[in-house]
């Protein structure tokens, strides 16, 4: 039994929001449980001409904690979110531009990483970002018995032997990033592979739901059933 | 194999990035617009949005975007930035500023051409739009070598919408503008870059209309009618007792 | 990297300037109205995220065990990090400190740890040995205006939510209870300092209080008074700016005593909300 009552496979209870930020482009927040986190993007925008890409548009990530100076942890997230969204962002369509994704922890309850994927996602689409897929994240642990569980929160992490986070495209249904921490066998992997690719689906659906609610409450239309 | 968006021919087509949009190649021949990628037979959505049909077979997506992506023909404000040798550098919202030609004015000669400041307000049509290359902008109507309201705007005030507001305006039928002139005369220009401006004969007048369109904004018509006609009548209030 | 800012027309200028000087406001408040403040805690103790009309800024407590300064060894410690996340305003850059970030975070520092309203003393857990360090990120996410006051909103905000765990010392032994354990302690606040900003034009003779963005770039010169419930103030700022008579501090003093007044009862009321909120969401879990 978990500490909230959840199953093993079950994530927690998800909250979304679009267009929050007046000055950004682009924003969305995402929550897992008491995990939020806040993306804001610029974009495409101009840029310095040292750094200007003449095939594409140059895209730069800043990651940062709910408190505390920023570590080698969040550049490690900068670097992630970024490979993640560079495969996502058809950036050829705006060359000579840079898009800038800004990530802020509200609060960290665990999964903060997963959380921040999902969180730009809602972001990109809100910016009117050209993408060619979906991307969600999810986490997962493998506690001490080789049991694993879905989006665990920071008192369960505190047991865990392994922690591992899949982002998956919608499109391929492929993986995009994963990063993986701890000591894990290759039939863990596995099933950890399974399990997030459950959750992530499961987000993917939610997210398309969410942003129907909302788009037909802005619009005043009615999409019939989702 | 691509998540297929909901075909539904009764219900408007939500579109999230990614999502295959059905259609038939064979018997159709489509021009698409601004969310939409060709991948060999395929029709896939970028953007988060509505899928719009338009007479001539043009698809696009309605976003909900706020930068502005400069496309040919639209008319847009911009606000010269920099005076450079062959011109004026302006801000147009979008990533590169665009070059606005000294003699791109009605009737602008070597020796008699418009002198802006930097500052200046221009309402002006984009004539070079291209991702590779800088927009170009020009305050003439080619067609008619006349001005024909372009050019410097004076007074009144600017403010900022999103380009689905900016695009809602611009509908001659637009139900906002339709309230607004009920109430009091004014005069309006809107880019398609989000901008607008307005002025009116009363300060307060102008105040009040600017507010509305930034509160109407993202909000479906029926439901602000309310707070609008709230507004004005408040508007009235104060402007009896002064 | 992404480098810009929207340019502010002409026409814009001249017609704030003339607003203002008709007595009225580009946003149709007047000229002491304050723009709406929400205030949210998070689910956690000591999370504030706050709007005062569009300009957003979340503040986290924190705390830590650590030994107190030679100096001060039976005082704890309280630090405040103010920060503008770049997603903020498009000119901000990640890394690196522009003029206004600077001079808000010292103006919000002077504010709430200069004016003494956080008891240190109680942040002693043994002499010399162990106290508290209690530490205050402030992020500013959306900037439209007047960050500074929605900045000290948050902060003083996320400081009266914020409850530390409780501790039990045998001699020089110290044990620290969990959450569930036993119910943790919030912070003892003396006073609670407010900041309201006045924007200054027409030759400093209209003045407009929380200046919006558009006021703020378009204004003559700036005042910022620190002030309590209780009327003492405990900060005034002017820096630089148009110069201005001292009929018109003591004005703008009066004005900003009433703003003080209504904005910290906002910030209990929010606060009362979310206790209760927080004690019937224990209940439902009980049950």
């Amino acid at each position: 039994m978990r500490p909230d009552k959840r199953n093993t496979n079950d994530i927690r209870v998800t909250h979304t929001a679009l267009g929050q930020l007046h000055r950004a482009d682009g924003s969305g927040r995402y929550q897992f449980g008491d995990s939020s986190v806040l993306c804001g993007i610029y974009g495409p925008a101009a840029i310095g001409l040292r750094d200007e890409k003449l095939d594409r548009a140059v895209i730069e990530v800043s990651f940062s904690a709910a408190h505390g100076k920023s570590t080698t942890r969040e550049r490690l997230h900068e670097r992630l979110l970024r490979s993640t969204f560079e495969t996502a962002i058809l950036s050829a369509l705006h060359p000579r531009t840079g898009i800038r994704i800004t990530c802020q922890t509200l609060c960290d309850d665990g999964a903060v990483l997963a959380t921040s994927i999902n969180a730009t996602m809602l972001a990109l689409m809100d910016a009117g970002i050209p993408l060619r897929s979906v991307i969600t994240a999810v986490s997962c642990m493998v506690d001490k018995e080789g049991e694993v569980f879905l989006d665990p929160t920071a008192l369960e992490l505190k047991e865990a032997q392994s922690t591992h986070t899949f982002a998956f495209d919608n499109v391929s249904g492929g993986v995009v990033s994963c990063e993986s921490t701890g000591v894990f066998t290759e039939e863990e992997y596995e099933s950890c592979y399974d399990i997030c690719k459950q959750g992530s689906d499961a987000i993917e659906r939610f997210l398309r739901h969410a942003l129907q609610k909302k788009l037909e409450k802005q619009s005043g239309l009615d999409f019939g059933k989702s | 194999m691509s998540p297929t968006a909901m075909q539904d021919d009764d219900h408007p087509q939500l579109v999230l990035p990614g999502d295959r949009i059905l259609y038939d190649p064979s018997s159709q021949k489509i021009k698409i617009g601004p969310g939409l990628q060709q991948e060999d037979t395929l029709l896939i959505g970028t953007k988060l949005g509505v899928l719009h049909k338009a007479a001539g077979n043009r698809w696009w997506i309605d976003s909900n975007q706020r930068r502005y992506i400069p496309a040919t023909n639209e008319n847009i404000l911009g606000i010269v930035t920099h005076r450079i040798s062959e011109g004026y550098r302006v801000d147009i919202g979008a990533a590169q500023p665009a070059t606005l030609d000294q003699f791109a004015f009605e009737g602008a000669t070597k020796r008699n051409k418009p002198n802006l400041e930097v500052g200046t307000l221009v309402y002006a049509k984009v004539t070079v739009a291209n991702k590779d290359m800088e927009p170009e902008i020009e305050c003439l109507n080619q067609s008619t070598k006349k001005a024909d309201g372009y050019g410097e705007i004076k007074g009144g005030h600017l403010f900022r919408v999103s380009l689905a507001m900016a695009r809602s305006l611009l509908d001659p039928s637009s139900p906002l503008l339709k309230l607004l002139s009920q109430s009091f005369p004014f005069e309006i220009a809107v880019g398609m870059n989000g901008r607008i401006w307005i002025n009116a004969a009363q300060t307060i007048q102008v105040i009040t209309a600017a507010n509305i369109l930034q509160k109407a904004d993202g909000k479906p018509v029926d439901k602000v009618e309310k707070l609008i006609r709230a507004e004005l009548k408040q508007m009235k209030e104060r402007m009896d007792v002064t | 990297m992404v480098r810009e800012t929207e340019p502010i027309a002409n026409n814009e200028r001249a017609f704030v300037k003339n607003v203002i000087l008709e007595g009225l406001r580009v946003d149709n408040r007047s000229a002491h109205d304050v723009r709406t403040v929400k205030i949210n805690f998070g689910s956690q103790w000591g999370h504030s995220e706050v709007q005062l009309g569009k300009t957003r800024v979340a503040a986290t407590v924190s705390c830590e065990m650590v030994r107190p300064s030679p100096a001060q060894p039976t005082e704890g410690i309280i630090q405040f990090s103010t920060e503008f996340s770049p997603m903020a305003s498009p000119s901000i850059e990640s890394g690196r400190l522009s003029e206004e970030e600077v001079l808000i975070s010292r103006l919000l520092e002077k504010a709430l740890k200069r004016s003494r309203a956080i008891d240190t003393e109680g942040l002693c857990i043994v002499a010399g040995e162990k106290v508290w360090a209690v530490r205050v990120d402030i992020r500013v996410l959306d900037h439209n205006g007047n960050v500074l006051d929605c900045a000290c909103i948050a902060a003083v905000a996320a400081l009266q939510h914020f409850r530390r765990p409780d501790v039990t010392v045998v001699g020089e032994e110290v044990t620290i209870h969990s959450l569930d354990e036993r119910s943790p302690i919030p912070l003892s606040i003396f006073h609670i300092p407010i900041c309201v900003t006045f924007a200054f034009f027409s030759n400093g003779e209209r003045q407009v209080v929380d200046p919006s963005l558009l006021e703020e770039q378009i204004q003559e010169g700036d005042m910022t008074f620190v002030i309590n419930i209780h009327r003492e103030l405990c900060t005034l700022s002017k820096a630089g700016g148009i110069p201005i008579e001292g009929s018109q501090i003591l004005h703008c003093a009066n004005i900003a005593a009433i703003k003080a007044a209504e904005i910290t009862e906002l910030i209990k009321a929010a606060n009362m909300e979310s206790q209760t909120r927080k004690e019937k969401k224990k209940e439902s879990k009980r049950e």
